[in-house]
């Protein structure tokens, strides 16, 4: 049978017509399973323990406990604010700072000429091969003997450094190889008569990147913003590690407050966790396009 | 490009971030208490309520010893308060008392970042006095006093909690029971009649094979090392006969493994007797509504002389310091087993208390009025619970040689001889390399 005659005989069934409908089913049911534990957690948050703890698991709560905010809310010393407040000074000065070091990092090794560039560049891909669990400890005893702060000398002695300490969240997370990586293959897609031209208006390097380079790789900038934000307002080890006092610690350590050793008022979690996921959803929600052409511009898959 | 720009840029880089990081390091704060008071951090890896308490009892530690400024300090769960502790140690800052598990003690005392207790605890002034020392249960007051620390003392608990057998009464009651089985023999026809009598139900359910058969073992008299410290025991006749018995509950339906939270499963009514610590009262009694259930001393070997049961929870420390905050670190973890204290801790967080002399405390005498079920663990059960024997290879072996041999018998890769072989091969390998 030749492909013409299964053609004449099959009309009604044509293939181009059926695709779409299965990529259709097939995005809601990924839309299905990616949305399901949020649809769990938001009835979870309403939940009375029992309800929460039932065998087999009921879906709906039997009414609607906001009280179970109220308690996720007072929970932890100085309340959930507290961790709040520090979880945006950190994830905000850190991300913003890492985007401006990331970014001179990435337009030197984009932009300019110098020699080793590409063994500089090299190294600084190899340390995206080592596990944090690796620099762990290193970057503590740096943290603690951070010279001429915290009571430290200036061999970096005598005190604690920046342990304890909002810097001591935000310095470390500054400097990403992946950041990095992803602004410059951006900034090397910008074509260099832009910077000839800018050369002739008298413009300088770092002019040139703020005014030229910055503005036209909004998508990759908002991109590695977006990921460095969510990183740090999901980051638990490492700000555990270099705090002690609760008045400094971010929204994830607050979790702490909500857990009994063999009885956990999963309602109570449940609303807990949904207000500390609430902002990065609607910030993901607000940033999406751009953040969807960062990614589709930096070549990256998932 | 043009160097001379380049190395302008370069230089404004370099300016800009030296400016932008010290404008943002002042504002590092520093740990400080005030002049006349000492700052003691107490690090533990309680959540919730118990953190709350042990933030109280640092407050009223803090009132009778103005010297020192007390602070409870939550490190997260076991995993992550250890990660903290090994930070500390290497970089700097060891708190000065800590909480952990067992087997952190015996790798803390390996690591030597722990300060041995006795000349403490026999201090004219610092320590205990005789009738003290008498108050405690010897197994608890010396539960890290050992011979693989050169018979030093690296802790001691405040209180603590001890693998219990809790049963629904009203389900052993329709199989014909007025009790639940006392050994181990009688165990498996004990839960085939209770299956038999309460259909639907699955008699046992287990979270953790590997911690459960080697709290088994010394349920039956034997440790998992044998009384050299060394060598693992899993060669021994009962060792294969606790996996044979597995073996046939297993095939029969009665004995399954699971990931669920195994309390919430044995409060709905879905299993008919659950292995777990003895502070697992209070969700027990917040969760169970549709039948009465009780607890009580693990079943034991048919030929024990001498009951037992595992101890579970964690023990105080006092880190290496200088010389004013191990004193300080004592002082605070001596004063969490004062009557005051445990006056405090026992009715919050349903642990055993460590001492003996406390039951005519009003607050404990009224939490155990209140929970007649509590009591009997404390009567039946502290008495009896020991720890597993010590080694820096336990969490290797009742982490993965355990349970991966358990789980390859139970699928039938192996037969239970062939199971308990390769738990002692792979375990003496596991204590050799663990020195």
């Amino acid at each position: 049978m030749s492909a013409e005659q299964i053609r004449v005989s099959t009309p009604e069934v044509p293939s181009k017509l059926k695709l779409p409908q299965i990529s259709t089913v097939l995005l809601v049911l990924g839309a299905c399973v990616v949305v399901f534990p949020f649809v769990w957690m938001i009835l979870g948050s309403f939940k009375t323990m029992q309800e929460s703890s039932s065998y087999p698991p009921q879906v709906f709560p039997s009414q609607l406990r906001w009280e179970n905010y109220q308690s996720a809310w007072q929970a932890p010393p100085n309340t959930l604010g507290r961790y709040f407040i520090n979880t945006i000074i950190v994830a905000i000065t850190g991300t913003v700072g890492q985007l401006v070091v990331c970014s001179l990092a990435a337009y030197a090794f984009a932009q300019l000429k110098f020699r080793g560039k590409d063994a500089l560049f090299a190294l600084v891909l190899g340390t995206m091969m080592i596990p944090g669990e690796i620099t762990l400890i290193p970057n503590f005893m740096t943290i603690r003997h951070f010279p001429l702060m915290g009571g430290n000398d200036i061999f970096g002695s005598g005190g604690i450094g920046l342990y304890d300490s909002y810097a001591a969240q935000i310095i470390p997370g500054m400097v990403g190889a992946f950041n990095i990586f992803l602004l410059r293959q951006s900034f090397m897609q910008i074509p260099k008569d832009f910077w000839e031209a800018a050369q002739i208006d008298g413009s300088n390097s770092f002019r040139y990147l703020w005014e030229v380079v910055i503005p036209m790789s909004k998508p990759i900038m908002i991109t590695v913003f977006l990921l460095g934000l969510v990183g740090r307002w999901n980051a638990l080890l490492w700000p555990l590690i270099v705090t002690r006092d609760e008045t400094l610690r971010p929204v994830q350590l607050a979790m702490i407050w909500y857990q009994g050793e063999f009885s956990t008022d999963q309602g109570v979690v449940m609303a807990a966790s949904l207000l500390v996921t609430i902002p990065i959803v609607i910030l993901f929600l607000i940033m999406q396009r751009h953040f969807i052409e960062g990614i589709v511009g930096s070549g990256l898959k998932g | 490009m043009n160097l001379k720009t380049s190395r302008r840029t370069l230089a404004k880089s370099a300016a800009f971030g030296v400016l932008s990081t010290t404008s943002f390091l002042k504002y590092a704060p520093a740990i400080m208490a005030q002049d006349s008071q000492l700052a003691v951090d107490y690090w533990h890896r309680y959540g919730g309520s118990r953190a709350e308490t042990l933030n109280v009892l640092a407050e009223m530690f803090n009132e009778i010893h103005p010297e020192y400024k007390v602070s409870a300090i939550s490190q997260g769960d076991i995993a992550e308060s250890n990660q903290k502790l090994r930070a500390a140690a290497a970089g700097g800052g060891l708190p000065a008392a800590i909480s952990a598990d067992d087997y952190d003690i015996t790798e803390y005392t390996a690591a030597g970042i722990l300060t041995d207790l006795d000349p403490f605890v026999h201090d004219p002034e610092l320590g205990f006095t005789d009738e003290e020392i008498a108050a405690f249960l010897p197994s608890q007051f010396d539960r890290h006093k050992l011979a693989i620390y050169g018979d030093r003392r690296m802790a001691f608990p405040q209180a603590f909690s001890a693998m219990s057998f809790w049963w629904n009464e009203d389900a052993i009651k329709a199989a014909g029971f007025d009790k639940p089985a006392e050994t181990w023999t009688e165990f498996p026809d004990f839960l085939r009649k209770i299956v038999e009598a309460n259909p639907g139900m699955t008699a046992w359910m287990e979270e953790d094979p590997g911690a459960r058969f080697m709290s088994i073992m010394k349920t039956y008299g034997v440790e998992w090392l044998k009384d050299d410290g060394v060598t693992p025991n899993f060669d021994a006749p009962e060792a294969l006969e606790i996996l044979t018995w597995w073996k046939e509950l297993y095939d029969e339906g009665l004995l399954q493994f699971t990931q669920s939270n195994k309390i919430e499963v044995f409060a709905a009514g879905q299993t008919a007797i659950m292995l777990h610590s003895s502070s697992a009262g209070p969700a027990l009694a917040e969760q169970v509504k549709d039948f009465t259930y009780n607890g009580g001393l693990p079943p034991q070997g048919e030929n024990t002389d001498t009951l037992r049961t595992e101890t579970y929870g964690s023990l105080n420390a006092v880190p290496t310091n200088d010389e004013a905050l191990t004193k300080a670190g004592w002082e605070w973890v001596k004063w969490l087993v004062s009557p005051e204290a445990f006056a405090v801790w026992i009715p919050a967080s349903n642990y055993f208390p460590s001492r003996t002399d406390l039951l005519e405390i009003p607050e404990i005498a009224a939490f155990y009025d209140a929970d007649p079920v509590a009591l009997k663990l404390l009567q039946e059960v502290a008495p009896a619970a020991t720890i597993l024997s010590p080694s820096a290879a336990l969490t290797e072996v009742r982490g993965t040689i355990v349970p991966t041999a358990i789980e390859e018998v139970m699928m039938g890769k192996y037969s239970p001889e062939e199971g308990v072989m390769k738990m002692q091969a792979e375990s003496i390998a596991a204590v050799e390399r663990a020195g």
